[in-house]
């Protein structure tokens, strides 16, 4: 395909995933301040709705980091970290740069590959945290992507040693005050950590921070540290927002899926006039 | 948590495993679609590479043919969940090392072989997959059906433990009280048995032949990893769970097999469209699900089905008219009893009903399973 396509392509893509965006942004903040976090009756913050009432998150900023170089360079400049401050390795630099020569066409999302970490967080059609303390555990539960759900154990145990490295890894979370802080290890090398084609090794430990500010927002931060494709550890995070009054959805990624060939594919942007 | 024990009720258990256990270890992608059995090959050579990866792992080697010529050969093989509870990793084989595989060949003629067994050059077998590798995850349980404070069944573990629910006892979907032959893919052992499966009308009955002549090739599930939805969630070697939210009147139903997708149950009361999405515009792959509490039996009544999906293995067919009553009764500590009552007036003649055990699988979670693995 003409470079002049391809370009063309991949702007109506970063086009239609920033209506995409828009769409899924939640209405505009209300005048009066919004309500304190909910609360169980333990005192713990209640990451889902308050009784009676439904809703889930969508976050609303969108990448871990600033790329201007990126065809979703708008979008990205909403985030905390610039990419030239990333303590990339030689070869993750590398790579990186490689994916977006390639337009990020060899996106594993794309693919409808699970996403873990602060991937599946930024999940544009929302999820939820199932917090079943009688259980020990919580459930982070996603539309989007491959409509899967992740454990986050909160039993107090550790890590196993010689994890098969997976999509989602190990999780163990606890709580620090109001934050909800889960420690994950034990990835495969198959997800990237965010749109711009992060890349990580099986060394990845993520530790993410969930704090319900007050009704409406979650603040979510990452602090990603994998001595494999990093020179340090680094951080970043997300704005999520609560959309009231809605309900997880059926999303199948693979049904009627033409993404790759539609994004990427040869042949089926023939009849578009550059 | 004391479990009451039962000898005679954990025997019969056990042999119900042990049936299970005589079954093909592959129960998830027809194999029979791909691979002839009558078209059975021996062949050495170097590993060029080892993809470890789901639904199928796949090593490639180099096989010096008569002529000399060397030819890179695909050899296909269980799922990474079934290799590594049978004891292997993804280094158990690596690029260089020589090996000779026997199995059945690709019917297409292409350089594909199903490893039937697998062998280093010092003879030793590698990545067999033992025959009881689900069964055998399992301990016979019997014991009182655990309950919430209100005496409600509970569908998830007891507090404090882990679990779910695999071992399915029927893998396809036959009415009650029909006797037919079948294997674990819903494959029948004589296609004249096809009209005493269900009440299928008789294009629907033609259909469900045709896929069945075809090895079940055309099964979504195998070429697009299309969801295994409708009764068929409950067919998986690889299991689900319930997660019982009962503060918002919600069951989330979580699946091992197929995507690790998750299915929502509304308890909730709910008399109109469950899920927001589900409209006749817009069928869904899981539904929507109205669920309510008749006694100890959870009663789950489901509408708004597309048809882009099989809902059993072995290929009967279903339209958009297609509802379900389903019933699970967790009848002990070990045991969820499921039926399944099927109406659909736009492929069978009147309403019937399926229905089979299933076993709980103590101290374990979910594999992570993902069809999508291995789709580039």
């Amino acid at each position: 395909m003409p470079t002049l396509l391809r370009r063309a392509v991949a702007s109506a893509l970063a086009l239609g995933l920033a209506c995409t965006a828009a769409l899924a942004q939640p209405p505009a903040a209300p005048k009066e301040p919004p309500r304190p976090a909910p609360r169980h009756a333990d005192g713990r913050i209640n990451f889902g709705p308050p009784d009676g009432e439904v809703g889930f998150w969508v976050r609303r900023t969108a990448n871990l980091v600033v790329n201007p170089d990126s065809y979703e360079a708008e979008r990205a400049q909403r985030a905390p970290v610039h990419i030239k401050d990333i303590p990339l390795q030689d070869w993750a630099l590398k790579l990186t740069n490689f994916r977006h020569d390639l337009f990020l066409a060899s996106e594993p999302y794309t693919r409808c590959k699970p996403a873990g970490g602060p991937r599946q967080i930024m999940s544009p059609y929302g999820f939820e945290i199932i917090d079943l303390p009688e259980l020990q555990r919580l459930y982070i539960v996603t539309t989007s992507n491959a409509m899967t759900y992740r454990i986050v154990y909160m039993d107090g145990r550790e890590h196993p040693q010689n994890l098969t490295p997976s999509y989602f890894g190990h999780s163990v979370g606890h709580w620090e005050g109001d934050t909800l802080v889960i420690d994950s290890v034990g990835y495969n090398e198959v997800s990237w950590q965010n749109r711009d084609g992060l890349p990580t090794t099986e060394q990845l430990h993520l530790v993410e921070r969930f704090t319900r500010r007050d009704m409406d927002t979650l603040d979510y931060r990452v602090l990603i540290d994998d001595p494999g494709a990093y020179t340090a550890p680094w951080e970043s995070g997300y704005t999520v927002g609560w959309t009231p009054g809605e309900e997880l959805f059926e999303y199948v990624c693979q049904e009627n899926n033409l993404s790759p060939d539609a994004m990427i594919g040869e042949g089926r942007y023939s009849t578009v006039v550059p | 948590m004391s479990f009451r024990a039962a000898p005679l009720g954990a025997c019969l258990a056990l042999a119900a495993l042990l049936v299970l256990a005589v079954q093909p270890a592959v129960a998830h992608h027809p194999v029979a679609a791909k691979f002839d059995d009558s078209k059975q090959a021996t062949l050495s050579g170097r590993i060029t590479a080892v993809d470890w990866a789901n639904p199928h792992v796949h090593v490639f080697f180099n096989v010096t043919g008569a002529d000399g010529i060397e030819t890179n050969w695909a050899v296909e093989l269980a799922s990474a969940v079934e290799l590594a509870w049978s004891g292997w990793q993804a280094s158990s084989l690596k690029a260089g090392d020589l090996i000779s595989v026997s199995g059945p060949t690709a019917r297409n003629g292409s350089h594909q072989v199903w490893g039937t067994r697998v062998q280093r050059s010092d003879g030793s077998d590698v990545f067999t997959v033992r025959d009881d590798v689900f069964a055998s995850r399992a301990t016979p349980l019997r014991g009182p059906t655990p309950r919430w404070p209100d005496n409600q069944p509970r569908l998830g573990p007891p507090p404090g433990e882990t679990g779910y629910w695999a071992l399915p006892e029927r893998t396809a979907l036959v009415e009650d009280g029909v006797s037919v032959a079948m294997d674990a893919d819903g494959l029948l052992a004589d296609l004249g048995d096809a009209g005493k499966v269900a009440p299928l009308q008789p294009w629907a009955r033609d259909l469900y032949v045709l896929r069945q002549r075809n090895f079940l090739k055309d099964d979504p599930q195998f070429l697009n990893c299309i969801p295994p939805a409708g009764p068929r969630q409950f067919q998986s070697p690889f299991g689900f769970q319930f997660v019982e939210e009962r503060a918002r009147g919600r069951i989330f139903l979580l699946h091992a097999g197929g995507n690790g997708n998750w299915r929502l149950l509304y308890a909730d009361g709910r008399s109109s469209v469950g899920q927001v999405t589900g409209n006749d515009d817009n069928p869904l792959f899981f539904g929507r699900s109205l669920a309510r509490w008749e006694g100890d039996t959870l009663v789950v009544q489901v509408s708004g089905f597309n048809e882009g999906f099989w809902f059993s293995n072995g290929g009967l067919p279903h339209t958009r008219l297609l509802t379900l009553t389903e019933r699970f009764t967790r009848s002990d500590l070990g045991t969820l009893h499921y039926a399944v009552t099927v109406d659909d007036p736009g492929a069978y003649t009147r309403p019937w009903t399926s229905s089979w055990d299933l076993h709980w699988v103590a101290g374990q979670e979910l594999p992570e399973y993902y069809c999508q693995d291995n789709r580039q």
